[in-house]
């Protein structure tokens, strides 16, 4: 380790002892292992709902038909203009690196908790207010997607940075669980392995959900994607308050206050730039962000282009209209077929 | 395998793997597609189940541990951040590719093949966390069953 690390170390070691009883140790961590799990689970289904939510949304608000204005008028069902899909889904991205740049030097100037309860906070509302997105009839379909896409990017803000901050915030919780809740800086990493495993039912959550609602046969086009879209403001606002509550418990309150600036040197942006001035520092960065750099490249680019793989195995599986229930039955199944398939995957 | 192998090299092997796993895939996509669309589909199943190998955890893992305290949340979303603009870019290149490669996926899975393995090479020259201890001891003070792992000094 060099010098310039020690010193950053030791800027930001405890000056005080807190003395907290075993039960309040354990209520904290737990609250805070179902948070960080909970909020894995967001992650992964409000990235997915939206592919879902195309599918179904082409049945009833097809911008090809913009001149007819009328939702029963889609006559091109399944069809939609270049642009919504690569924007509906890119904007999510987009938001997500925002959010892991400005909430992510929160984490570290506020405290774990508060910027963790902000980014579910943020996906709440966007997933709520994309899911209620006017017009409800006879209006352009262009400016249903605006709103929902202004809003996907607000979720995505949220939604990024839920990524840093659970995974650091499970790993330091337990870490500090294991020692009685003696602030010793020591990391857990199998809490933020356990955490991140419930990104898997996340991915498949919105499959099941697009398989239920087409079940039912009366059930609109309409309701289904709202249904689907809003779905994920659930999860994200029982993690805001369980925050909270963790929060508001003095246990977390004192032993946050490693994270804020009473204890520790008032100048965030100052450490930073001393910790990245070092090379050994630049070569962390490097291994920490580039191994997942290249595997997202692949995962996430194999994973759009998923549907078109299963079409190529599969010969067209799709008729003219991508939207009728029957296809989304069997891309939805085919979906959760494969996602179901990973999990041992993902286990191992 | 994680917890047996530690985060780095669980990381290395995991990347290795999806290499193999992408190369092989590669390798029989036409042929076994061609004679039987339900084979593909079960072995193309198979493949993914092997992509979810390691790497997924250890790359949500290994910053909080590559980074101190005060200033590891922030650089844990910068990591979080660069992944990001990969999958932005994996998701807007891979299709254009397979299209101007005259409709051919085997191209597009030696590409992913190949990334897989450039992770391998990096993670084992730039990933910095060997002070992780890993070990299977009982915490006396509080759980006498409840295993202590994965504990690393920062």
């Amino acid at each position: 380790m060099s010098n310039s690390d020690a010193n950053i170390l030791n800027s930001s070691s405890f000056s005080t002892t807190t003395s907290t009883s075993n039960n309040d140790n354990n209520k904290n961590w737990s609250l805070s292992n179902i948070s960080t799990a909970l909020s894995n689970f967001v992650i992964q289904y409000n990235y997915g709902s939206m592919s879902c939510a195309l599918l179904i949304m082409s049945a009833s608000v097809c911008t090809y038909n913009d001149d007819i204005k009328l939702y029963s008028d889609c006559e091109l069902m399944g069809e939609q203009k270049e642009w919504v899909e690569p924007t509906a889904n890119s904007i999510v991205y987009l938001g997500s690196i925002i959010g892991q740049l400005t909430l992510g030097f929160c984490g570290d100037y506020f405290g774990r908790t508060i910027a963790l309860a902000i980014a579910l906070f943020l996906t709440t509302i966007g997933a709520f207010f994309s899911a209620v997105a006017p017009p409800y009839n006879n209006e352009k379909a262009v400016s249903i997607y605006a709103v929902i896409i202004f809003f996907r990017f607000i979720m995505g803000i949220g939604v990024g940075a839920i990524f840093p901050l659970t995974a650091t915030k499970a790993d330091e919780d337990a870490g500090r669980e294991q020692t009685n809740g003696n602030p010793e800086k020591k990391l857990n990493l199998i809490a933020a392995s356990w955490s991140y495993f419930w990104q898997m039912p996340g991915i498949l959550a919105p499959w099941v959900l697009t398989f239920l609602l087409n079940l039912n046969k009366n059930s609109s086009a309409s309701a289904n994607w709202r249904c689907l879209l809003g779905f994920g403001a659930i999860p994200s606002g029982i993690c805001t308050v369980l925050l909270v509550i963790e929060y508001l418990s003095s246990d977390v309150k004192s032993s946050e206050k490693l994270l804020t600036r009473e204890t520790v040197s008032q100048n965030t942006w100052g450490e930073l730039k001393e910790y990245m001035s070092n090379r050994s520092s630049q070569y962390k960065l490097i291994g920490a962000s580039m191994p997942w750099f290249l595997f997202d490249f692949y995962i996430y680019g194999l994973g759009l282009v998923s549907g078109y793989i299963l079409i190529s195995i599969n010969g067209s599986t799709k008729d003219s209209n991508v939207s009728s229930a029957a296809n989304l039955l069997l891309i939805s199944y085919e979906e959760i077929i494969l996602l179901v398939s990973t999990i041992p995957g993902t286990i191992l | 395998m994680i917890p047996k192998t530690g985060y780095k090299k669980g990381q290395f092997y995991s990347f290795i793997i999806h290499s193999v796993a992408l190369a092989v895939i590669a390798i029989f996509f036409h042929l076994i597609s061609t004679k039987s669309s339900k084979g593909m589909f079960a072995f193309y199943t198979l493949m993914s189940c092997f992509l979810q190998i390691g790497v997924q955890i250890t790359t949500f893992s290994i910053p909080s541990a590559s980074f101190p305290t005060n200033v590891r949340v922030t650089l844990n979303g910068l990591s979080c951040a660069i992944a990001k603009v990969g999958a932005l870019l994996g998701g807007s290149i891979l299709y254009p590719i397979y299209l101007r490669s005259g409709e051919n996926w085997t191209i597009v899975l030696v590409l992913c093949s190949f990334l897989a393995a450039i992770g391998a090479v990096v993670t084992h020259y730039f990933v910095d966390i060997e002070d992780i201890i890993i070990k299977e001891a009982p915490d006396n003070n509080k759980n006498n069953d409840r295993k202590e792992s994965e504990l690393s000094r920062i």
